[in-house]
């Protein structure tokens, strides 16, 4: 061990009990790489532990790597809206650079002060924004990464426009960090919106269908449309995020969430439009302040660290996802808002994403049942059911990645290409990878 | 060719389906890079995924090179056919499958040509968002093997964020649907990874995009300068502001001249450059953008704005712009269109480097590009007959981008690597990401039969099959070039 690098404690990964390394620098993170292929070892990468219970459970005995010391600007030239930096940056850190200059990177973070770049970009970081701004793979123009030969090689470059080479920016996101270790990556970013304000539509369990139908024809260009049942939105009052209707909420309906950011002129013109257009649903609007913060708690319900280190303890939240087409969701948040009985039940409306929240104490039989059901009509409608996170216990029981496409195979090739060894993350993510 | 593997081919495809005679398979020796051309053996014509399917499998069996190919309007030399073989020419899978707009997708054929989706759609008030300039002949599965941007890209996003799932048919025939409309599939983003793959991972067949809303309004302002210096200041001066325009798109004086003597729009000929700026959107908050684009523009000497007032002024300025390469066709003989990015901030550098480099080589260079993205289309005009002047444009070509390149910028913003580019690819990455970009293609085409010859350098800047790459240089030949 040098002093580029040194153990810092043990952590928990499933049942591994790994030792906890933190290199200072590329060249360090690069030995442990070489280390681990030689010894035919695993290298977990770990950056703010907000989602770590997310995959299947790994085997591969190995080391832990935190990736919190490596988080240097490596250039910002601001007129050109990119942004390098290195993996382990918090998205709070980045945040606050940008909007120093008046930008950002317009992505929902689970938790900012602990989520780091290199970890959005393993798990493919989105929030509610993401029927406007995308997800993150919309934003990462060049990335660095470490190879199993212990190796930098970087993909995509500085420029927002680049067809040069394949690209592995791309596969890298939502890859779990089974393909190398992040190192840095150039991000695209957006000015900061002069407005924001989001408009609550209140309906009964009946209407939601109804509901989105009218959205969806809808003269107003909404960056997020979210659906919340009534136990989500109370968890977001207890959090100080202000309920806008405690009396509906008790009569057990659905809140409609429809968020707008733009020009100032524009978001209220869209509010206006709106609030004539589902006028029966008596809507309700949040402006001036309290919708970041809103946007925020909803990405993050079930997901907050602290619920997560209550995760193995029995309590706080596991969160299942659910997808269908958009046109279905309200389908699949029905069926999950009637047997999800002590659950938060939230959804994408437009993205079709639906989002079950359990208590972490469900006994696992009915979580499997759950899960079961769910994922039957989620797969009739075109989609699939993840687990995101979840006891160890659940994690073993309900296939995580939900029921297996053929495409997977692909996957599987691809892993065997640039992984052959195993070494970068194995048995968290897809199976056989 | 082994005639039993014609005769195969000829079993799924029918007599009407192929090509073999020398003269019909001439269209098919180069695209829109003309530098370099070889025949194929055979053209097949396959009219959906399973014929494709069973296509790639006598090839894959036999040991037979194949490539896909869409419009052949590639400027990069993606369809040029190493190595001979068999080209798959998708030109007849062009159906529309499915709209939904409730889902906001489409399923089309990869034969379907771009602007034929959008002209489907528009009525409902819906658009497929990439717009390249060739985008009245160009097919979708030649975009989605491109990654094509186009002038609305600058908001939008290019090919890549508007593809949700690609049915691929493998170098081995098998045919897998990667991703879907449904978002968040499990697995790696395979669609992502194939979108820009420019044919060397399998032939994209049926594909789900993306519909794109129509905006509301739009402002089209156009501002006339002096100077390209003004015209670029202005451009960083917008993004700087933190507005997002729909398009920013420059042309120089010498495309000016050529545009106007095509189209007659009444650009001002003795004008340095023009900035087309626009902004669309919700109506509200338009009009207050526009403006602020326009006190810009002013702070950077703009000599003059004009707004296209009404839809069909607009309509006719993005004409003027789209066909702007083949308006500058009557300058010269022969056209080399380049395609370089540069960090935004660095344009006015850039163009001086042009200047420079033309009045260097004695070659002229016309610039018409999509500036809000950095990426610039440098169009060097010569006498191919002349090989003296064929190459000076090689070398100037070379020169730009080696400009790009040491300004921190890419040696293609859209028109892909090809075989045109080959040679930067090394310049452009290390033989470790190289490494890693061979073992990449290893999981989709380990043969290397699908596309031989394109994006991946072999060692010696030689192909298998001993074919010797192009040097920087795309080549449009007026008359021969059918412009879209
Ligand atoms: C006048 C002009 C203007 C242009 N403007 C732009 C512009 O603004 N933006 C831009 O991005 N490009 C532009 N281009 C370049 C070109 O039009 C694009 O790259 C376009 O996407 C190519 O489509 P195509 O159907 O002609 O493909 P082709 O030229 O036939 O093929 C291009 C490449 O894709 C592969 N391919 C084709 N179809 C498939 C498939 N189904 N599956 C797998 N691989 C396939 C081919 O093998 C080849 O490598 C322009 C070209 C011209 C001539």
């Amino acid at each position: 061990m040098s002093n580029d690098c040194t153990q810092t404690g043990r952590i928990l990964l499933g049942d591994l009990d790994l030792p906890l390394m933190r290199p200072l620098t590329i060249a360090a993170l690069s030995r442990l790489v070489v280390e681990a292929v030689q010894t035919q070892t695993a290298l977990y990468p770990i950056g703010g532990q907000t989602r770590s219970t997310l995959g299947r459970i790994p085997e591969k005995p190995g080391t832990a790597v935190d990736m919190t010391a490596l988080d240097a600007v490596i250039d910002h030239p601001v007129a050109d809206m990119t942004i390098t930096v290195q993996a382990g940056i918090t998205f709070g850190k980045l945040a606050r650079i940008l909007s120093e200059k008046g930008q950002r990177l317009p992505i929902d973070s689970i938790d900012p002060e602990k989520e780091t770049i290199g970890g959005m970009i393993a798990t493919n970081a989105s929030g509610p924004r993401r029927l406007g701004h995308g997800t993150l793979r919309d934003y990462v123009l060049g990335i660095k990464y470490l190879t199993d030969g212990g190796d930098e090689a970087k993909a995509g470059g500085r420029v927002v426009k680049n067809v040069a080479g394949y690209d592995l920016c791309k596969l890298h996101t939502g890859a779990l960090g089974t393909l190398g270790v992040i190192t840095e990556v150039t991000l695209k970013l957006r000015p900061l919106n002069e407005a924001r304000a989001i408009v609550f539509l209140r309906c009964f369990s009946t209407n939601l269908e109804a509901a989105a139908d009218t959205l969806h024809n809808s003269q107003t260009r909404p960056v997020s449309v979210d659906v919340l049942n009534a136990r989500a939105m109370i968890a977001l009052a207890n959090r100080g995020i202000s309920n806008p209707d405690p009396l509906h909420t008790e009569r057990m309906g659905w809140i409609v969430a429809v968020g707008f950011e733009e020009n100032s002129l524009a978001v209220q013109w869209q509010v206006d439009t709106l609030c004539q257009e589902v006028a029966i649903w008596k809507p309700l609007v949040m402006e001036g302040g309290q919708e970041e913060s809103f946007w925020q708690g909803l990405t993050s319900l079930g997901h907050s660290s602290r619920e997560l280190n209550n995760l193995e303890q029995g309590s706080g939240y596991a969160t299942i996802k659910a997808t269908a087409r958009a046109s279905e969701l309200s389908m699949v948040l029905t069926l999950a808002n009637e047997i999800a009985k002590t659950g938060l039940v939230t959804g994408h409306l437009q993205n079709g994403v639906a989002r079950i929240h359990l208590p972490g104490e469900t006994p696992l039989e009915n979580v499997v049942e759950m899960a079961e059901k769910l994922s039957g009509l989620a797969l009739k409608r075109g989609g699939n059911l993840i687990l995101e996170s979840g006891p160890v216990a659940w994690r073993r029981s309900i296939p995580v990645w939900g029921t297996p496409r053929p495409d997977h195979e692909i996957s599987r090739r691809i892993h065997r290409e640039m992984d052959p060894k195993g070494t970068f993350n194995p048995g968290r993510f897809l199976p056989g990878i | 060719m082994d005639k039993t593997i014609l005769g195969k081919l000829r079993e799924v495809v029918g007599p009407t389906g192929m090509i073999t005679n020398d003269s019909e398979l001439l269209v098919y020796e180069c695209d829109g890079f003309t530098i370099e051309r070889n025949k194929p053996e055979v053209v097949v014509f396959p009219n959906d995924t399973d014929q494709v399917s069973r296509i790639v499998k006598i090839c894959h069996e036999a040991k037979v090179p194949f490539l896909p190919r869409g419009a052949g309007t590639s400027l990069a030399g993606g369809c040029l056919p190493v190595g001979g073989g068999v080209v798959i020419s998708l030109a007849r899978m062009k159906r529309i499958w499915e709209i939904d707009q409730r889902n906001r997708f489409a399923l089309v054929d990869p034969g379907l040509v771009n602007v034929w989706l959008t002209n489907q759609i528009k009525g409902a008030g819906w658009h497929f968002a990439p717009d390249p300039s060739s985008q009245g002949a160009c097919t979708i599965g030649g975009n989605i093997a491109t990654n094509s941007g186009g002038p609305h890209t600058l908001k939008y996003g290019v090919t890549v964020n508007h593809v949700l799932g690609v049915e691929m048919v493998l170098p081995t025939g098998e045919i897998y649907t990667l991703g879907g409309p449904v978002e968040d599939a499990p697995g790696y983003d395979l669609t992502g990874v194939v979108v820009g793959s420019e044919g060397t991972f399998g032939i994209a067949c049926r594909s789900y995009v993306r519909l794109t809303r129509n905006p509301h309004g739009y402002r089209t302002l156009l501002g006339i300068f002096e100077s390209v210096d003004d015209a670029t200041a202005t451009i960083s001066g917008i993004i700087e502001a933190g507005i997002v325009p729909a398009a920013l798109e420059l042309l120089d004086s010498l495309i000016l001249r050529a545009v106007e003597e095509a189209f007659g729009f009444g650009f001002p000929l003795d004008a340095g450059a023009v900035l087309i700026m626009e902004v669309d959107g919700i109506e509200a908050g338009l009009d207050e953008e526009a403006l602020r684009m326009e006190a810009i523009a002013k702070k950077c000497q703009v000599r003059e704005i004009r707004r296209a007032d009404t839809e069909d002024q607009r309509l006719l300025l993005w004409k003027c712009r789209k066909q702007a390469f083949g308006a500058v066709g009557r300058l010269a003989p022969s056209l080399c269109t380049q395609d370089g990015v540069v960090p935004r901030t660095r344009l006015p550098e850039m163009l001086r480097t042009i200047q420079e480099i033309s009045t260097r080589y004695d070659i002229r260079i016309a610039n018409v590009f999509h500036a809000g993205d950095g990426n610039i289309h440098p169009i060097l005009l010569f006498d191919e007959r002349d090989p003296e002047q064929v190459k000076k444009v090689l070398d100037a070509s070379t020169e730009i981008l080696d400009a790009c390149l040491a300004m921190g910028g890419s040696v293609t913003g859209e028109h892909g690597i090809g075989v045109e580019k080959i040679s930067f690819m090394p310049k452009l990455f290390s033989p470790v990401d190289l490494g890693m970009f061979f073992r990449l293609r290893n999981a989709f085409n380990p043969e290397g039969l699908c596309s031989p010859g394109k994006m991946l350098p072999t060692a010696g800047g030689c192909n298998e099959n001993g074919h010797q790459h192009g040097n920087g240089l795309e080549v449009m030949v007026t008359g021969k070039k059918a412009s879209p």
